[in-house]
């Protein structure tokens, strides 16, 4: 039941997300100086202003487009590219292997989150680049993954059966490895999601992500952080709203796990 | 015992030669042209000729990264851009701080940890382990910026318990009392995310250990509750361990957040101006540095774990 | 007369489970006198496990236990947890099914040893309880003790893992040891040596010994009675050379014909049909009618007591076998 319930909340803030420019919000970019700091509850305003007047439902809503946008593409990059690299990695046991795995550890010796703001931090602020900053770090885990189950597989008899009939390695990987090792993937990178988009609202905290006027969550979080003290509330509303997203998320990919365990259990 | 610490040094210093090298390519990245950028736009083809030869950078690559890596034998971290003095003299005093905080924070994610853990394992369907797991799933999903920014607001902002931010009082600060007052909320928002991992895993370990076949043998030889309890906690030491590393690690990054809320002096939040400062060197120094401690502490996780669990030592 | 080593008196063993409870253990009741092997027969979810465990109140709470269980003069059931533990180990002990899993993985096996020593008080200090440690060990017939006593459990072969178990349950002198599947997870030439072992240490020590197994073979080497256990009870009981040489009960004479035995032409092994019924699922009447081949009208209705023949075995059957086994 939590699973169905965890993935429908998923796809009902995933729409939502979509449908944000069909709805008549005001323009989240745009504010009157006059307008600044509303409290929630104000005509017009039901989630009140920021510190330059704009609307903060218009800039909640439109900030969720790009948080998601930078936790699922991301996670799908890392899913191909540290999908393949495992792959790969796990099937061969010679030294592309050790090469493949000694690189891995590498970038496991950095704390993830500093590697990505340096590597953002060197290619410059803006989306694309905070993307392409998430999705290198996001690589190695999935890669590790990859390739323990490939390594799982590589052993196995139905494996060693199609070798000496003769298939060749591509007939192998697509019709043997992809169906056996695709589903732990896709279920650990449903998990990577919700840490995807913590972590990009965090490089936008910092000044590495889209930058302003634009709205997004973690940039919000960073503006409303000075006034704290005249109205705490209107700073707790994109910090809320993130960890919702990601507990959903979580909750989402952890169900999701607990499904796969409990067939691979019962099989 | 000495095998193992022999073969995992040297694997140590070929993870630190690799994340040297990490860090010396994200340099690499950065687009454009360096040394124009560096000039400005009314620079001759001839200066920028010179500043090339003398920075260089018309070596090739593996050149550039072996005297990279000389200099940072000598204990040179570059030169920060913003504050025109060698980035060493920054990072490694902000360093001081971001580990004095993370310290603290390790030991309450720990502490808290393996209370709650054995809590949730050994009251298993009480009130308490429901409580406790609730808690932990919440935790580990709490981006530390909105725990942060909460517990700020809770205790600083509504009510005047603690200091919002600093690591010492501007006006007559700067003893024990004072840093550990300022040291409490960033280290506890710090601390949150890891305990609820820890919690988490030790709690399954302790069921896992619980389930096996020697604690029931022990109880067979009549050893009181008290003994077993204890060969239980002993036999879940090695993950536990294992946890805690990895969690440091998670500590290490994670604290550019809680230290830039609360403007604690630390590493991160050098990071964090130096963003704005777009001040590169001090960027790389300080992930560099954070990297290499973080290994160094890898280091010592493992070397404790095959000294309690002989198997791995094998 | 004195009381015997051990006399277990309609025993009940239920658990909690989700929806109820689950008897596994349904009115069980033999007695042991000291020097002489009870072996409990039966297959897989028969409750052979539970009921040793049972007699020494290993499960905890997570158990609900009936009847009467005494060691010696003592009843058991009715103890507190803390005198029960220190009989534990002292007076009646078990030797753990699958003797990997029951050595504490991360200590020496000679200090895992002492801990036992001297927790029961047999010795003083560190350095007396390591010579009685090694002392133990060369008793299970390990060659170089000193040697083991220094080593970690994965460091040592099954057999001689099965031996320091054994060591560990004999150490403080039992008068009832009870062995738990002892050499199921063994190869079969290690099978043998340790059974030699369990016949030596109980002439030696005057031990009332109990064990559980599946193997008939195990049966026919050691004991001096044998119970077969089907469905939580025994549904037959007696010396070995009446139950095993001409069984009463059709289970007994199945699973008899079920093992290859050297005795036994080739390609007279016949399997018995179905599996033993859940403990969840029971039906009334006898729980083996579904396979029995003699089954009869009154065998779905009224489940059968254990009852004496007339011959020295008690069987719990309505239409008990006369035959002979042809050898």
């Amino acid at each position: 039941m939590t699973t169905k319930v965890s993935v429908g909340l998923v796809a009902a803030i995933c729409l939502l997300a979509l449908a944000v420019p069909l709805l008549h919000l005001q323009d989240p970019t745009v504010g009157s100086l006059g307008q600044r700091l509303l409290p929630p509850g104000t005509p017009g305003h039901p989630l009140g202003t920021d510190g330059q007047g704009r609307d903060l439902l218009s800039r909640l809503l439109w900030g969720l487009r790009p948080s998601l946008l930078s936790g699922l593409l991301p996670v799908g990059v890392a899913a191909l590219a540290g999908g393949t690299l495992g792959l790969v990695a796990g099937l061969t046991t010679h030294w592309l292997h050790d090469v493949v795995m000694r690189t891995l550890d590498v970038f496991y010796a950095f704390p993830a989150v500093l590697l990505a703001i340096a590597i953002a931090a060197a290619l410059g602020s803006g989306l694309s680049n905070a993307v392409i900053a998430l999705s290198i770090i996001l690589v190695p885990p999935v890669a590790r993954i990859a390739e323990t189950e490939a390594a799982r597989l590589r052993g196995a008899d139905f494996m060693l059966a199609a070798r000496a009939s003769g298939a060749g390695w591509p007939a192998i990987v697509v019709r043997q490895v992809l169906p056996n090792v695709a589903p732990g993937i896709v279920v650990y990178c449903s998990s990577l999601i919700g840490l995807s988009i913590i972590y990009a609202a965090g490089l936008s905290f910092l000044g590495l992500g889209i930058a302003p006027p634009s709205a997004e969550l973690g940039l919000m979080v960073n503006d409303l952080r000075q006034f704290i003290f005249n109205d705490p509330v209107l700073l707790l509303e994109p910090a809320a709203l993130i960890l919702v997203v990601a507990v959903v998320f979580n909750v989402a990919g952890d169900s999701l796990r607990g499904l796969l365990d409990h067939r691979m259990e019962v099989s | 015992m000495i095998r193992f610490l022999v073969r995992r040094v040297t694997l140590t210093v070929l993870i630190l030669l690799g994340v040297s090298l990490v860090v010396f390519l994200t340099t690499k990245l950065i687009p454009g042209d360096p040394v124009a950028t560096l000039l400005g736009p009314y620079s001759t083809a001839e200066d920028r000729a010179r500043l090339v030869a003398a920075l260089g950078l018309n070596r090739p690559l593996p050149v550039q990264y072996v005297s990279y890596l000389w200099t940072l034998l000598h204990g040179d971290l570059g030169r920060s851009i913003a504050r025109q003095q060698p980035a060493a003299g920054v990072v490694l005093p902000a360093f001081a701080n971001t580990l004095l905080l993370s310290g603290f924070a390790g030991v309450v994610a720990v502490a808290g940890g393996v209370a709650l853990g054995a809590v949730a394992a050994l009251r298993r369907n009480s009130v308490a382990a429901r409580l406790v797991t609730a808690v932990s799933l919440v935790s580990v999903s709490a981006p530390q910026y909105v725990v942060a920014v909460a517990l700020i607001v809770l205790f600083a902002v509504q009510t005047r318990l603690l200091p919002p931010g600093g690591i010492s009082s501007t006006i007559g600060g700067g003893g024990l009392g004072d840093v550990a007052q300022h040291i409490l909320l960033p280290g506890v928002t710090a601390a949150l995310v890891p305990m609820g991992i820890i919690a988490r895993m030790f709690r399954s370990s302790l069921l896992d250990v619980l389930s096996q076949d020697f604690v029931v043998a022990l109880r067979g030889h009549g050893l009181p509750p008290r003994t077993v309890l204890l060969h239980v906690f002993h036999n879940s030491l090695p993950s536990l361990l294992t946890i805690s590393g990895l969690q440091v690690g998670y500590l290490l990054g994670g604290v550019v957040f809680v230290e830039t809320v609360f403007t604690w002096p630390g590493l991160g939040l050098l990071i964090f101006t130096s963003i704005s400062e777009r001040d590169l060197p001090v960027i790389e120094a300080g992930v560099l540095i954070s990297a290499f401690a973080f290994v160094l502490i890898n280091l010592a996780v493992d070397t404790a774990h095959a000294a309690i669990d002989p198997r791995v030592r094998a | 007369m004195p009381d015997p080593a051990l006399a277990v008196d309609g025993l009940r063993v239920s658990f909690r489970v989700p929806g109820g409870e689950v008897q596994v253990v349904r009115g069980v009741s033999f007695s042991v006198e000291a020097g002489r092997t009870l072996v409990i027969v039966g297959e897989s979810g028969s409750g052979k496990s539970v009921t040793a465990r049972s007699i020494l109140r290993l499960h905890g709470r997570a158990a609900a236990l009936a009847g009467e269980v005494r060691l010696g003069g003592t009843e058991l059931l009715g103890l507190d947890e803390r005198r029960m533990n220190e009989l534990r180990g002292a007076r009646v002990a078990l030797i753990p099914q699958d003797a990997t899993g029951a050595l504490d993985p991360l200590r020496r096996v000679g200090a895992q040893l002492s801990e036992v020593l001297r927790h029961h008080g047999r010795a003083g200090s560190r350095a007396a309880a390591r010579e009685q440690a090694v002392a133990l060990l060369r008793r299970v017939h390990i060659a170089d003790p000193e040697q083991v006593a220094a080593s970690y459990p994965h460091q040592l072969s099954g057999g001689m893992r099965q031996r320091i178990a054994i060591a560990i349950a004999i150490s403080c002198g039992p008068q009832v040891l009870i062995a738990d599947e002892p050499t199921t997870a063994l190869d079969v030439t290690v099978q043998a040596q340790i059974l030699d072992l369990l016949t030596e240490l109980q002439e030696r020590l005057g031990m009332a010994l109990v064990m559980v197994t599946h193997d008939v073979g195990v049966a026919e080497q050691m004991a001096d009675d044998v119970a077969v256990m089907y469905a939580g009870r025994f549904v037959e009981l007696g010396p070995v050379d009446a139950v095993l040489g001409t069984p009463a009960h059709p289970y007994t004479s199945a699973l008899l014909e079920a093992q290859p035995r050297p005795d036994v032409p080739r390609g007279a092994l016949r399997p018995i049909p179905g599996v033993p019924p859940l403990p969840t699922s029971r039906a009334a009447g006898c729980s083996f009618a579904a396979r029995c081949r003699h089954r009869d009208a009154v065998c779905d209705d009224v489940e059968p007591d254990l009852e004496r023949t007339g011959a020295a075995i008690l069987v719990a059957c309505h239409r008990p076998l006369a035959v002979r086994r042809t050898a």
